[in-house]
């Protein structure tokens, strides 16, 4: 008898194991500037996540420029290279398959910011509006 | 037009330059610079120090031309150290406005013997203060205790300043300073130990998510700048060319 799908369950090991690989390969390749598309020459990108599909055909990537800008620019940019990333993350990856690469923006930190804003609303206005008491200055230093 | 210069840290006689950046190794790297300005570690009652430490305003074409970097850190790191130095340090480290501040307005456990629950508490609780300092709008500075690491990096990158990490400061100073700077191993050698924070508990044994996540809400393009120039290294071998 077939096992009943528990389809609310996370990913499984396999999942994890393979989007975290293909994340250090896309730092890595992203470190070493190996894409050649003029839009990402000036821009150092971090991969916060990624995020396969059960069956394993499909990476979703989130990605970042550093400084958190023209994110959206970046994930169209990538997409655009996604034919030559695919090729790279293959030949690294140790897999039969190639997965597809979808680039999304990461709001993660955006999306924490947030609920840290609204949950400390209170407080800051609370915390902001008392005097502090004498706030002694670092040792100087000719850049402070 | 005059050249745009970047005022750094630097030794008196060598090509040596650095951008301060406090909680970031800025210790060791004062009393290295002493090292290699006067040959011998300062001792506590040379009372010209730190104010003897020298600094230069250096053109980007001057800067490359030398051994001119700065650190980054990892911000789940800085923070522990901020929080076991500045807060539950010795007397004459810890910074009693923030003590105070924590007391009054928030939750702050004291004494020799804490419990990793109670450090947690204090952890969340200081995180709390650093999210209303770094939030302020009202023109005053951040203090660079806490200050977002990334804030300085706009003129490290224009002035091509080289990043190292802190945890690999020592071989990765050596290797940019390709011989340049004399007797630079001695000295390092000579700076016995790092202004290392004694830590009544481990990092790890405090550290929860709940905290984790906190420390990357405040310093979101922090963990990025680190993630970058620690894959770099660990990719080319070399320091990475950070774009901003």
């Amino acid at each position: 008898m077939a096992k009943k799908q528990n389809t609310s369950r996370g990913p499984g090991q396999r999942q994890l194991r393979v989007g975290e690989s293909i994340r250090r390969i896309l730092s890595e390749i992203f470190a070493r500037g190996e894409l050649h598309d003029p839009e990402l020459a000036h821009v150092s990108i971090t991969v916060g996540e990624v995020r396969m599909s059960p069956d394993l055909s499909v990476a979703t990537v989130y990605v970042l420029p550093l400084g958190g800008e023209n994110a959206l620019e970046v994930s169209r940019a990538l997409a655009r290279n996604k034919g030559e990333l695919r090729h790279l993350v293959t030949k690294e990856l140790n897999i039969r398959f190639s997965p597809d690469l979808r680039f999304l923006p990461d709001l993660t930190f955006d999306q924490m910011a947030e609920t840290e804003r609204l949950l400390n609303l209170d407080r800051v206005k609370q915390d902001l509006a008392k005097p502090d008491i004498a706030e002694p200055q670092p040792d100087p230093e000719p850049n402070d | 037009m005059t050249e745009r210069r970047l005022t750094l840290t630097s030794a008196r006689h060598q090509p040596f330059n650095y951008l301060v950046s406090l909680k970031v190794g800025s210790t060791f790297l004062r009393n290295l610079t002493y090292v290699l300005d006067h040959g011998k570690p300062y001792s506590q009652q040379e009372a010209d120090y730190p104010k003897s430490l020298h600094s230069r305003a250096l053109t980007r074409e001057e800067l490359m031309r030398e051994v001119s970097f700065f650190v980054v850190r990892d911000p789940v790191s800085r923070f522990f150290s901020l929080y076991f130095d500045k807060v539950v340090g010795t007397p004459e480290n810890r910074f009693e406005f923030i003590t105070e501040k924590l007391r009054t307005h928030r939750i702050f456990h004291e004494g020799p013997e804490l419990t990793l629950e109670q450090h947690r508490e204090n952890c969340m609780s200081l995180l709390g203060f650093l999210g209303v300092r770094l939030r302020r709008n009202n023109g005053q500075k951040i203090n660079p205790h806490w200050s977002q690491q990334i804030s300085r990096l706009g003129a490290a990158v224009e002035f091509g300043l080289k990043p190292l990490m802190l945890e690999k400061l020592e071989p990765q100073l050596l290797q940019i300073a390709e011989g340049r700077i004399e007797g630079l191993e001695a000295a390092m050698g000579m700076v016995k130990s790092r202004n290392r924070s004694p830590r009544p508990v481990e990092i790890e044994d405090v550290l929860t998510p709940k905290v984790y996540n906190k420390i990357v809400t405040l310093y979101p393009a922090d963990i990025q700048l680190y993630d970058l120039v620690k894959t770099g290294w660990e990719v080319l071998g070399h320091p990475p060319d950070i774009k901003l």
